[in-house]
């Protein structure tokens, strides 16, 4: 028999402190699921790309090296942020200081939580029972920089619909698709910050593209947080695509 | 006005900007279907990019070759280093020829420029004669959008244009309409126009050929009813070979409007007889960018538009929130910050970075990694209080028991912040974070509850 997959759960900044549920949920999801889940108490808090979009990737470089070394041992790492992990995947090995270098070459494969479910454990259809009717928000980091699913630009490149797939593989679940496949919720990041009204318009429509659902989810807890600040626009029921499965599960949280 | 200003003022009115976004989406959405019948565009956006990467490489050369063979087929060569030169050499050009009445086709060279103005200066009249150039130039606005400068207009708004300049009936906003009323004062300025002045899609080393693309044939009316031609042309636009061109075609239309081709794509090599010809080569700033390797892809640009329809940002804020120094949309942004990285800072803000541009972008200019290398350059004059905001997040998030604290403490004070500050919502902080949390579960797994 395989040995059991060890994965490094690694909650970004902001879902550690916000959204922590979302990681709680991952958590209990991937033990019953018969993983060996550790959590480095020892990482930095955050993988550096709020630095880097502020403009200050000079500021973030001691973090890939900490990061590395404090998930020595893992198979795999799991950022719980397909946008994090992207960073970590494409932008760490040349943000470090060079004498991380070895350190963030050597680190375990980076990946996101349905890429752990679909490529590690192999899974092609998740178990448990959700009857709702639910939109998945694919984050743009998720779609553009680690080629999660098909992109809405460039039709002929055939990528498949993992995180797509797995939701819908769910008995009782009934994905709704949104008018335009893959907008931009407005997060961003700094961009929310620095362009309030913008992001705010932006959060606003996207919820409202998923109307016709009753739940909203989304490979980035980041999205969700953001499109739930989008106050008094109907909308679904936000509930991280983990903490959705654990309620699929029955998985107590 | 900074971006987020602006930004904010054209979304004070949100049906305005919400049917602004749709009006826009529309025409991404065009791009796709005409993107989705063409099996190999994958295939021709790699070409395209390493066309032009390739030329970029060999600039000098290639503008040797273009240079040779127009001035001998009859073709006057001028170079501008910057735009004052530009604006002196094509007023010589008019001047010198006693010209007080010139049509002008779209250019973006020559709103960059800004060639009209300075004409105007001298008492020669100039008319933009693309039909949503025109409706702009009788607003005294400038384009909000490269492909479709009157982007941000509704039929209302150019009836009560046409009405006050070109005087059609109140109230007519029926396009048909409205379009014949601009075609009859337009005609009679082309058939009055001393010279014809129009930009260039593109241009062929190897043979001396000028392509001009257009939907309206304008260009043509204007480049053969004069007897002098002046096209201005950025550095950036030479090809290598006619052979590369069906690429570029293809490319092209497809990517700004969703058309297999434009309507009009004209090729010039030399003066008819009996006319003049004349082209001016403009730096303006695009042999920097080609000395600073991370940006010089953005001069693989072709000035489609792509990369503008499918901007999110640009959508909900409005080609003139770019200001008046800047093409819009993310290609504005890049050159404009590329440019002057601190005037310009605030537009290499103006992107959620989604990476949609980058993915629609025909010759595959990496804008959004030249966007976060922009940031990272107006960074770098920042003032003091942000630069030491930055410094703190980084020592704060560099070390758990640090984030931690600060974590508690805004956890405990956003209680007592108000739900938001200035129309924005503030998060509330957990009072136990994830890896607080974890600690106590990972106890419970390893001591199973004597009840179970």
């Amino acid at each position: 028999m395989a040995p059991r997959l060890r994965v490094g759960l690694f909650a970004p900044c902001f879902v550690d402190r916000l959204a922590p549920e979302a990681a709680v949920a991952a958590w209990h999801v991937l033990r019953a699921l018969d993983v060996d889940v550790f959590v480095a108490q020892d990482a930095p808090a955050c993988c550096g790309q709020p630095l880097s979009s502020m403009g200050a990737p000079d500021r973030a470089r001691d973090l890939p090296g900490a990061f590395a070394r404090a998930h020595t041992g893992c198979d795999v790492i799991l950022p719980l942020s397909a946008s994090c992990t992207a960073f970590v995947r494409h932008h760490h090995a040349a943000l470090c200081r060079p004498i991380d270098r070895p350190a963030v070459d050597r680190a375990p494969p980076t990946r996101t939580f349905a890429e752990v479910l679909w490529h590690d454990l192999g899974l092609r259809a998740l178990p448990g029972c959700f009857d709702a009717r639910v939109g998945l928000h694919m984050g743009c980091h998720a779609l553009r920089e680690l080629g999660l699913g098909p992109s809405s630009e460039r039709p002929h490149v055939d990528t498949p619909d993992i995180v797509g797939t797995l939701l819908s593989s769910i008995d009782g679940v009934t994905r709704v698709w949104p008018a335009r496949a893959d907008e931009c919720c407005g997060f961003g990041g700094v961009f929310s910050v620095r362009e309030p009204d913008v992001a705010i318009r932006m959060a606003r429509d996207r919820r409202g593209a998923f109307a016709e659902a009753d739940v909203l989810t989304s490979t980035d807890p980041s999205c969700l947080l953001h499109m739930a600040r989008a106050r008094g626009t109907p909308g679904p029921r936000i509930l991280s695509f983990p903490e959705l499965l654990a309620e699929a599960m029955g998985v107590s949280v | 006005m900074t971006h987020p200003e602006a930004a904010a003022r054209f979304q004070a009115d949100p049906d305005h900007a919400g049917w602004h976004d749709r009006a826009v989406w529309h025409v991404r959405a065009k791009r796709d279907g005409a993107v989705a019948r063409v099996d190999d565009w994958e295939a021709l956006r790699e070409h395209a990019a390493a066309v032009r990467a390739h030329t970029l490489s060999r600039l000098d050369h290639y503008v040797d070759q273009l240079t040779h063979h127009s001035a001998a087929a009859g073709i006057t060569v001028h170079f501008a280093i910057d735009a004052a030169e530009l604006r002196t050499t094509v007023a010589r050009i008019l001047t010198d020829r006693d010209v007080r009445s010139v049509v002008k086709s779209k250019s973006m060279l020559t709103e960059e420029c800004r060639l009209n103005t300075h004409l105007e200066g001298l008492g020669i009249h100039i008319a933009d004669t693309d039909l949503g150039e025109r409706i702009v130039q009788l607003r005294g606005e400038r384009p909000s959008h490269i492909v479709m400068p009157a982007l941000h207009l509704k039929r209302e708004d150019v009836g009560e244009t046409f009405h006050t300049h070109l005087g059609s009936a109140a109230g007519e906003t029926d396009p048909t309409r409205l379009t014949r009323v601009a075609r009859r004062d337009l005609r009679k300025r082309f058939l009055a126009a001393e010279a014809g002045i129009t930009g260039a899609n593109f241009a062929v080393a190897e043979d001396g050929t000028f392509v001009v693309c257009t939907n309206e044939g304008n260009a043509d009316l204007g480049a053969h009813l004069p007897a002098l031609h002046v096209i201005c042309m950025g550095i950036d636009k030479v090809i290598p070979r006619r052979a590369d061109l069906p690429v570029f075609l293809r490319l092209l239309a497809r990517s700004a409007t969703g058309q297999p081709i434009t309507a009009y794509t004209s090729l010039f090599r030399r003066p008819a007889p009996g006319a003049e010809l004349h082209v001016v080569i403009v730096d303006n700033g695009r042999t920097s960018l080609l000395a600073d390797a991370p940006l010089r892809p953005a001069l693989q640009c072709i000035r489609c538009g792509a990369c503008l329809n499918t901007c999110p940002v640009y959508r909900r804020s409005g080609g003139h929130s770019y200001g008046d120094d800047a093409l819009p949309g993310p290609i504005g942004a890049v050159l404009a910050a590329a440019r002057d990285p601190v005037r310009h800072g605030d537009l290499a803000h103006a992107s959620s970075l989604c990476g949609s541009c980058g993915e629609v972008c025909p010759v595959k200019v990496p804008l959004p990694a030249q966007l976060l290398e922009l940031r990272r350059r107006a960074a770098a004059t920042d003032p003091m209080p942000q630069r030491l905001l930055r410094r703190l997040v980084g020592h704060v998030l560099q070390d758990p028991a640090r984030t931690r604290w600060w974590g508690e403490q805004w956890a405990w004070w956003s209680r007592w912040l108000p739900g938001s500050v200035a129309g924005q919502t503030l998060p509330r902080g957990k009072a136990r974070s994830f890896r607080d949390r974890i600690q106590q579960l990972e106890r419970s797994a390893a001591e199973p509850d004597p009840g179970d």
